[in-house]
């Protein structure tokens, strides 16, 4: 029988060991004398500062460790297990408190940061009575990547502290402390950190035995002390059965089972994550990745993290040594062979490398002849595999098409000689003008039939360019080979081809004459749109043998085009060979057409809806398009625009106050922080502000009781009051409050723009160009340091761009879930984007089974009628569009949201718990102080997909769960709870926002005012 | 003692901007204080490798977005473009470099030069010649500058230069012709220096192994490619592993493309865009050909021969007065295209003939090395300007 040390801390002076059998221990002192314990299921006793030994019958040893304050005493206690037995160290340290006034960080040689902090006098003079200035040195070891510029040290008992390099220490205090470290830089990057000591020694401070040994981790968590993970293990062999990889690695015992292991590509901003599996199997490890199922095939390291209950971090092991030959994987469905190989990454991580070297190979000649096309060469692949056949592929009329083509194969050595051969009789005609084929060889690898590109690898990388075939003609085809990247293809495209030759307006008619080339000159003109489909097409009313004429009137016209915008090609058509084939019209000098180069001045028409045929400079293509003319386009606009510029001009220099226009979406909403701030502004008198909107605005609700103060979109008075504006201050874009006869011009605007935002930008990956509207954009507002650090970073913003005053709208957001009765839970999923448009593929999709598997739980049904409970279920508008049969009767309990008859904002206000997955409404409610849990069964598939900036499995606040087992004990949990919002989600939502408070307007508005009254920033 | 070239585009790639570019470093090495004015800025740094003491001085940033910043008010900007619109009055009409000029550019010279103060003073090409003789103050030493001969030049440019070269303290040619020449021509009014072209002399060395005919330069009628095409096409079913490697870009390139289609030898020879790495190619060479109709000089030919890569070229001046057939180069008698071909046989062929000719070739581009030529340069400056000469670093 055994028994495992699970558990060690302090309690009221006394040492306390938490075992599965707390009588069998024996605790020794470093001379042998036994310790006396006390208690029943754990070991209890007296243990002053020093080194034990703990023994019992089959006694499993554990690394543990813990930290106890009492008074101005730190105990430190830490069990080691060594080959002669299982150790523990106690240690107790009296530290003061400290005060610094700077912060620094340095990284040796190796690798190893320090952290200094300079220690005040006044501290100093607590501290044994020194009188010089000291350094307080902590070493942080073993830090994976970035630079660590941030620290914040937190006390558990309710002190937080938070500096960071820029501004001093308030206090200090040693203790029970957790330590958040985050790489400013790289947030999606999380690691290993080590803390090895905390060492007091410093010139006057004396020596200051603050021995800490434990490992932190995931430092953009809470971390907490652990235990120290061991991770010595080799990375033996890897095999690979067509796209599944499997991996033996070994690794101590002491690795939890429930872990989550991941392999993680990572880049810059960008992440990628595949699920791994894994096993024991009493050597060690075997993990297997199934690269067939992975959507990303990065070339680059792909290092191995694991996820445990209260670690995460990569895989490390300095002994692994680096890969033996490589091994091939491949994707069936991407029809991809890449190389991998084991290799140990810059600070010890597991990783596996994959590079796109698989196949090479040399295209040696290439001859192009009117009876077909004739590629020789050499193929090569870098696993066991047979080259057997043939094939070129291409994606025609939106469908895959496949052909097998003739050709000799001879071995030589591991490369394939090839010779084959592409002749008329494979080149079909097809109705799509021109697409192209991949050449393709045929492997046989295993099981799996493999066709991988013909390749050139032994030249230079911009085959495009050099490796320049000729075009011939095939029978009615024009057959082009040429390089994409390192890959042979052929273009195929229909021999003729047809020329403008003349375009004539007269009476408002125009007139397109066109001359054929290679081509019978019999056929219709034709209007061709963007998937490819006729809509318009003409017979010629003048036709010579070569050139034919064709005549478009704009009754005509209107008959087909009348009520909405439309874009197409002009184009011949004929048929040929029983496909009707179209051909693109094209100027052979496109300045010859000048005249006709615009919509504009191609257009013919007098009504709403103009029509064009004008010639696009660049390409000479002859395009067509139906349309009513922009506001810039059109004659009134502008003389509205110049007259009110004129008014503004006049009228500036009398009006002193400060103008201020306020606008949401396009000026099409009024809900979200344009609103919240125009309502707080409006109270003010500094400045004169005015919101923007059109006539029909859908929250036209929240408007009406400010109408005085609403500028309708495009009217004198928008006009006017925007010449006169100091600000533009909007939420989604600078066309929010900009008059449409502008928007053309945007990129030379003068005005400032504050950004009020719409959203959080941690959980989606978004951008922003700091240089938008002409560099205009004064102030960016954020919620946080963290988001003013991504803005910074990723975005490339100035920091005197970003205010970090809070949300608007979070000023609005009212709780009313303690009163309100049943209770209410809200479910929110986000849309994922990329769910297919088809029914069958969303009811088989991960998404659906989840969502329907939690509501349709018997449990949760359980615990909801016994705690009288009620759900709300708000699907996202793509889904109550389509779907919403899929939902229907489910319990009387579940209510779906009629958005008609509640509000978001409602709801948020009367619910106690949210569940999501991704959206940012997450957010607004954790701001309120209400817990969120957070569903996230596909979390490695949407890092892939849209990426985030933070890292959703550690730093969100609330909590997360993978399965719909978990969410539902998890609901059930917060339920029992009484929905109580955790202290540790305050500590955590620190971090999102800096302001937890109803004055974010407050401070926008009076931001803003300082711009003003220091006359803004000169660029 | 300060040195002052005036360049059309520094910043640029070419035969003449390299040997600028040798020539400036040179001198820096020889302790003198050495400015570029170019007429033009078209990247941040110039291209070549030029020593950081050397002074730079744009007269026109053309990059893009810096034409006009934006901070310049619209009536300027409208001047500005008109100017630059305008054809330029200063420059003559039959230089190559003519259309790329503009009155802005003129006016900009014209300050430049009237205010300029520098020890010596050298001028790169005929215009720039004129220029510096009219307006330069005469108290600095003005040096000129010329590339081809005298007679090739149109008749009014002749008719100014020998009204105007007269006035400069000397003029620097590259050939024993094109000294006749002038000589002929100014008799002893005109100090004349012959100073070739000088190129680095790398450490390297091609190995000759590789089947591999190199060739570069701007693709227009005057280079000859499409005789080198029709040479190699020749041969090249005698030898198909070896191929034609073609390095520019120029305005015949859409008809070297239809030459190349139309002979059917697209698996062999190859057209790269240019390229500023041209000696690291040179380097797995074995052959380089040089297929000019018209040749001033020939600097890409001792670059070559400096990486011992044996050189073919058609017997015109300027080529010719670089190879000695048989020792350190083939030459074929200009325009007959079979003899061209013939050698590149006899090359291709025979091994030893390449590794003899290569090691010819590195003696005699030891006669264009930057140190020698660096010498005649010493001469010149000295002779040319002694007083300054003295203000050594």
């Amino acid at each position: 029988m055994s028994i495992e040390l699970i558990g060690l801390r302090m309690r009221e002076g006394e040492v306390v060991l938490e075992t599965t059998d707390g009588t069998a221990l024996v605790v020794r002192d470093e001379v042998g004398r036994v310790v006396e314990g006390t208690g029943e299921g754990e070991w209890r006793g007296e243990l002053p500062e020093g080194m034990y030994t703990i023994e019992a019958q089959g006694l499993r040893p554990a690394n543990l460790h813990s930290v106890a304050t009492r008074g101005d005493d730190v105990h430190f206690l830490k069990t080691v297990a060594t080959e002669d037995g299982l150790y523990l160290r106690h240690l107790v340290t009296r530290t003061p408190h400290v005060r610094a006034t700077a912060m620094t960080i340095t990284e040796d040689a190796v690798g190893h940061l320090e952290l200094r902090l300079t220690l005040d006098d006044e501290t100093m003079k607590k501290v044994q009575g020194a009188t010089q200035k000291g350094t307080l040195r902590i070493r942080l070891s073993d830090v994976g990547s970035g630079r660590w510029n941030q620290l914040r040290m937190i006390n558990v008992s309710g002190d937080t502290l938070t500096f960071s390099s820029k501004a001093a220490i308030e206090r200090f205090r040693t203790g029970n402390w957790q330590i958040h470290l985050y790489d400013a830089r790289r947030p999606a990057v999380y690691d290993v950190v080590a803390l090895d000591g905390f060492d007091c020694r410093a010139e006057g401070l004396g020596q200051h035995a603050g021995f800490v040994p434990y490992r932190a981790v995931s430092p953009f968590a809470t971390i907490r002390l652990l235990e120290p993970i061991d991770w010595s293990g080799q990375c033996l062999e890897a095999s690979w059965n067509g796209s599944y990889l499997t991996q033996r690695v070994a690794l101590a015992p002491s690795f939890p089972l429930d872990s989550v292991l991941y392999l993680a590509w990572r880049h810059n901003r960008s992440g990628y994550e595949v699920p791994v599996e894994w096993q024991s199997d009493g050597d060690g490890l075997v993990v297997g990745v199934d690269w067939g199922a992975v959507t990303q095939w990065k070339g680059g390291a792909w290092t191995l993290f694991v996820v445990t209950a209260e670690h995460a971090g990569p895989i490390r092991d300095a002994r692994l040594s680096s890969g033996k030959m490589a091994q091939a994987v491949a994707n069936r469905d991407k029809e991809i062979l890449r190389s991998f190989y084991v290799t140990r990454g810059l600070r010890d991580e597991c990783q596996l490398q994959m590079s796109d070297n698989a196949v090479s190979g040399e295209v040696e000649r290439v001859f192009v002849k009117p009876y077909g096309v004739n590629v020789r060469g050499w193929s090569r692949i870098k696993t066991a595999g047979e080259l057997i056949g043939f094939e070129m592929h291409a994606k025609i009329d939106g469908e895959k098409r496949k052909i097998p083509l003739k050709g000799e194969i001879e071995r030589r050595g591991d490369a394939c000689r090839y010779d084959l051969s592409i002749t008329p009789a494979d080149l079909a005609l097809f109705a799509q003008h021109e697409f192209r084929w991949s050449l393709r060889a045929v492997y046989q690898l295993g099981d799996l039939e493999l066709p991988l590109p013909l390749r050139h690898t032994t030249g230079g990388t911009n085959l495009a360019q050099v490796h320049v075939y000729p075009e011939m003609i095939i029978g009615t085809e024009a057959i082009e080979p040429f390089f994409s990247g390192l890959d042979l293809w052929l273009k195929q495209s229909p021999a003729g081809k047809v020329w403008l030759r003349d375009l004539d307006t007269s009476g408002g008619e125009r007139r397109i004459t066109v001359s054929c080339h290679r081509l019978e000159a019999k056929g219709r003109l034709a209007l061709i749109g963007a998937e490819d489909e006729t809509l318009l097409a003409l017979d010629p009313v003048e036709s010579d043998g070569t050139d034919m004429t064709f005549v478009l009137t704009e009754a005509t016209l209107a008959e087909h085009f009348a009520d909405k915008p439309v874009q197409a090609k002009v184009a011949f058509v004929k048929e040929q060979g029983g496909v009707e084939r179209f051909y693109p019209v094209f100027a052979e000098q496109a300045d010859v057409f000048k005249p006709y180069a615009t919509f504009m001045r191609g257009m013919i028409g007098k009504g709403h809806q103009r029509y064009s045929t004008y010639v696009v400079q660049k390409t000479g293509q002859l395009m067509f398009e139906a349309r009513p003319l922009n506001a810039f386009e059109r004659r009134s606009p502008r003389l509205l625009n110049r007259a009110a510029r004129l008014c503004a001009l006049a009228l500036k220099p009398l009006y002193k106050k400060p103008v201020w226009l306020i606008g949401e979406n396009l000026g099409e909403v009024a809900q979200d922080n344009g609103l919240a701030f125009f309502e707080y502004a409006l109270g003010r008198e500094e400045a004169k502000v005015f919101y923007v909107s059109h006539a029909d605005n859908k929250n036209q609700a929240n408007l009406d009781p400010y109408m005085r103060d609403v500028l309708r979109y495009d009217s004198f008075s928008h006009l006017f009051w925007y010449h006169m504006a100091t600000k533009l201050v909007v939420a989604h874009g600078i066309r929010d409050v900009s008059p449409s006869v502008l928007h053309r011009s945007m990129r030379l605007n003068r005005k400032p723009v504050i950004y009020l935002q719409h959203g959080i930008i941690a959980m989606k990956r978004l951008f922003f160009n700091r240089n938008s509207y002409n560099g205009k954009i004064e102030k960016f507002i954020v919620s946080s340091e963290q988001e003013r650090d991504i803005m910074v970073r990723e975005m490339n913003f100035r920091p005197e761009q970003i205010g970090i005053t809070g949300l608007a709208r979070f000023d609005k957001l009212k709780d009313a879930s303690r009163e309100k009765r049943p209770r209410q839970i809200m479910i929110m999923p986000t849309w994922r984007e990329w769910l297919q448009n088809d029914r069958k593929a969303f009811v088989e999709s991960d998404f659906y089974q989840h969502y329907i598997g939690l509501l349709k739980d018997p449990r949760l049904h359980e615990t909801l009628v016994a705690h009288d409970i009620k759900i709300k279920f708000f699907p996202h508008f793509e889904i109550q569009k389509k779907y919403m049969d899929l939902f229907e009767q489910l319990h009387p309990n579940i209510d779906i949201v009629d958005l008609s008859q509640e509000t978001i904002g409602q709801l948020m206000a009367e619910s106690t718990l949210l569940i999501t997955d991704y959206s940012s409404v997450a957010f607004d409610f954790n701001y309120m102080k209400k817990p969120v849990i957070f569903y996230q069964f596909d979390l490695a598939d949407y890092q892939s997909r849209r990426g985030a900036y933070v890292n959703l499995r550690t730093e969100l606040f609330g909590s997360t769960a993978a399965t719909t087992s978990e969410l539902v004990e998890r609901t059930i949990e917060a339920i029992e709870n009484d929905f109580r919002y955790e202290p540790s989600d305050v500590e955590k939502s620190t971090r999102y926002y800096s302001h937890q408070d109803k004055d974010n307007a407050k401070r926008i508005y009076e931001m803003i005012m300082e711009l003003e009254q220091s006359g803004g920033k000169k660029r | 003692m300060k040195v002052t070239f005036l360049a059309y585009n520094i910043y640029g790639v070419g035969g003449t901007v390299r040997t600028i570019v040798n020539t400036a470093n040179e001198l820096v090495k020889n302790g003198h204080d050495v400015e570029i004015i170019s007429v033009k800025r078209t990247s941040p740094r110039p291209t070549f490798a030029l020593d950081r003491s050397v002074k730079l001085r744009p007269l026109l940033d053309a990059r893009k977005g810096k034409l006009y910043h934006a901070g310049m008010k619209a009536p300027v900007k409208w001047v500005k473009r008109f100017l630059l619109k305008r054809r330029s009055v200063l420059i003559d009409k039959t230089e190559d470099l003519y259309p790329l000029f503009s009155l802005f550019t003129d006016i900009q010279l014209y300050r430049v030069l009237k205010r300029l103060k520098t020890d010596v003073f050298v001028t790169t090409i005929p215009s720039f010649n004129l220029l510096s003789a009219k307006w330069v103050d005469p108290k600095i030493k003005r040096i000129g500058q010329e590339h081809s001969q005298f007679n090739v030049h149109s008749q009014e440019l002749q008719a100014k230069m020998r009204q105007a070269y007269p006035k400069l303290d000397a003029m620097m040619l590259l050939s024993e012709e094109e000294m006749a020449a002038y000589a002929a021509e100014f008799g002893e009014r005109l100090r004349l220096y012959r100073v070739e072209n000088a190129t680095e002399m790398p450490d390297v060395r091609s190995t000759l192994d590789k089947k591999v005919i190199l060739s570069a330069g701007r693709i227009s009628h005057e280079k000859g490619f499409d005789r080198l095409i029709e040479a190699f096409d020749l041969i090249k079913d005698d030898y198909p592993d070896w191929q034609l490697h073609i390095y520019g870009d120029g305005e015949e390139k859409p008809a070297l493309r239809e030459l190349i289609f139309e002979r059917e030898c697209y698996n062999q020879v190859f057209l790269h865009p240019k390229t500023n790495a041209l000696p690291r190619k040179m380097q797995d060479a074995s052959i380089y050909a040089l297929a000019s109709r018209y040749e001033s000089f020939g600097m890409v030919l001792i670059e070559a021969m400096a990486l011992g890569v044996p050189c073919v070229s058609f017997d015109i001046k300027g080529p010719a007065a670089i190879i000695t057939h048989e020792t350190d180069g083939l030459l074929a008698p200009e325009g007959d295209i079979e003899a061209f071909a013939a050698q590149l046989r006899r090359l291709i062929e025979s091994d030893e003939l390449r590794h003899r000719l290569a090691e010819g070739a590195v003696r005699r581009s030891r006669d264009y090395s930057t140190e020698v030529i660096g010498q005649k340069w010493e001469t010149l400056l000295h002779e040319v300007a002694p007083q300054a000469f003295k203000k050594k670093r």
